[in-house]
């Protein structure tokens, strides 16, 4: 695939993958477009190659899951956590105020009730319900075995239901 | 299609929601990657925090019990332990009052002028 033809696919691919990466980074814009655009400029630049053994959409939602974690890694997000806990960050399981996005009632309980699951069920289901891939494709983004995938649907869609109940 | 329509509704207005404020490709693409992150806290403040606590740690690990030497906490708990003003509490009767009396027995000593 030429250049060209790369950066059409992924002007084609780029809301999916918007929402994709503010998913990856806990709702965080910024975080998220700088992670979409390393992630862009990887595979343009040939440091990531799509061999065809999947989808692209598929394959390049793996590397900007990969390309996020690496920058949340690299900022210190592993701290973020416990240190919140330490100075008592106010509304922890709220993701950041809409993001500058205009987002309804509805859409923040969904994504407070997401933030409170465990990462790899928010994953599924997002790339699930949010992506429309299967739970094949969802276990070859988030590098889990089918088996897992499933089981993680199952719990996180479980869980997810509970909590939507509970907050109406 | 998923086995829960109400998710897949509600999942499917997060995406639009979304999508209608991700920025542009084209200027996204080629703007300048940042050197630096913007707005999250610079690992240097993360780094200040971690150097914080653990000075907060060994100072409690190693702060002195009180200013009482160990050796005088030690005689302190001992049972022989006798107190720097014992030596006025010494009376000439101290005796007598440690002793019990016994019936029938008599003690001259008193009684001599």
């Amino acid at each position: 695939m030429s250049r060209e033809e790369l950066e059409r696919e992924l002007e084609r691919l780029h809301p999916a993958a918007f929402g994709w990466a503010l998913s990856c980074c806990r709702g965080e814009r910024t975080a998220a477009e700088d992670a979409l655009q390393a992630t862009y400029l990887k595979i343009l630049d040939g440091r990531a190659r799509y061999e065809g053994r999947s989808s692209l959409k598929t394959w390049v939602f793996g590397v900007l899951r990969r390309t996020a974690l690496e920058e949340r890694r690299r900022e210190g997000g592993w701290l973020r956590e416990p240190l919140s806990l330490l100075v008592g960050r106010a509304g922890h399981d709220q993701p950041e105020p809409d993001a500058g996005l205009l987002r309804s009632e509805e859409s923040r309980r969904l994504l407070t009730a997401l933030e409170r699951l465990p990462a790899r069920q928010r994953e599924v289901l997002h790339l699930v319900f949010y992506q429309d891939l299967t739970i094949a494709e969802a276990a070859e983004v988030s590098g889990v075995g089918l088996g897992t995938a499933r089981t993680h649907y199952a719990r996180g869609k479980a869980a997810l239901r509970r909590m939507l109940e509970t907050m109406r | 299609m998923t086995d829960d329509p109400e998710l897949e509704r509600r999942f499917a207005r997060l995406r639009e929601e979304e999508a209608a404020g991700a920025p542009a490709f084209g200027p996204l693409l080629r703007r300048p990657a940042p050197a630096v992150s913007r707005s999250r806290p610079g690992r240097g403040l993360v780094w200040l925090a971690v150097a914080a606590l653990l000075v907060i740690i060994v100072g409690i690990a190693t702060r002195r019990p009180g200013r009482i030497p160990e050796r005088e906490l030690l005689a302190m708990a001992s049972p022989e332990w006798r107190g720097p003003t014992d030596f006025l509490l010494v009376l000439p009767d101290n005796q007598a009052l440690r002793s019990v009396p016994r019936l029938g027995a008599v003690d001259l000593d008193w009684r001599i002028p």
